[in-house]
């Protein structure tokens, strides 16, 4: 299946700041409230939205484990977003997510992508380029080797646009 | 004609991803043309699921489910893809 990369980098919007390197969080709902505050603070989500992905999350969860590491993409509905755009943790430490459509089965997250989409075309784009991209070897690998916001952005750059 | 239920979260977000790499699979393998495939939010998949060959979920499979089902995450974490697409192709067979 062709991999629309471009796509990717046009609905993307990474914002500098909104990439964190944390070296220890104590549980999901930190990583995901920090993210969401960074989301909150550059204008991408309303205040309901931390609320509305820690609530999704539980119910619906987003861990995904990767040959190379375990990513979690939480998100929630439209209505809490602003504008498109994602907030990134990279996790010298890995926490615990629950695995999609896992019966409680549990991966070690090493990246999380934290997902504030406007519009679902731009939803799906993104998640179906997303994942193939992740299962590629290296790139995980590469973008968690990252040693600052700026390298990261590159790096993912990079990857989209297939250079 | 096979009919496929693909449920997930939203009805949209993950069971298009996965649907899209489904019909790779299925077409790469001689069945294009012969099956279709409907996307629906997980809530609603128990009770209409008795109208179809087989359900593909991307949560957990709810209770109640009238047909068989397999799991689509492998399709997105792309660990554990060749036991799901045999057995998709045996549910394709049946």
């Amino acid at each position: 299946m062709e991999i629309e990369r471009n796509a990717v980098l046009k609905v993307a919007n990474i914002n500098e700041s909104c990439i964190l390197f944390l070296e220890e969080a104590e549980n999901k709902k930190e990583v995901i409230s920090r993210l969401s505050k960074l989301l909150f603070e550059n204008g991408y989500v309303k205040e309901t939205y931390e609320q509305a992905v820690l609530d999704r999350e539980a119910v619906y969860a987003t861990g995904l484990p990767f040959e190379e590491m375990g990513v979690a993409i939480p998100h929630t509905d439209l209505e809490h977003v602003n504008k498109t755009g994602i907030a990134v943790a990279i996790l010298d430490k890995p926490v615990p997510f629950n695995v999609m459509g896992g019966d409680n089965e549990v991966v070690d997250v090493n990246i999380v992508f934290l997902m504030a989409i406007a519009n679902l075309e731009n939803y799906v784009v993104f998640l179906k380029n997303l994942i193939s991209v992740f299962q590629e070897r290296g790139n995980l690998i590469r973008l968690k080797e990252s040693s600052n916001a700026a390298q990261f952005l590159i790096t993912f750059n990079q990857i989209f646009a297939n250079v | 004609m096979k009919k496929i239920l693909l449920a997930c979260g939203t009805g949209i977000v993950t069971s298009t991803a996965v649907a899209q790499k489904l019909r790779v699979v299925l077409d790469e393998r001689g069945y294009a043309g012969k099956y279709e495939i409907t996307q629906c939010k997980i809530v609603e998949a128990a009770p209409i699921s008795a109208n179809y060959d087989f359900v593909v979920v991307t949560t957990m499979a709810p209770p109640g489910l009238k047909s068989p089902h397999v799991s689509g995450i492998p399709f997105l974490t792309g660990m554990n893809v060749e036991p799901t697409i045999e057995r998709i192709i045996e549910l394709m067979e049946e």
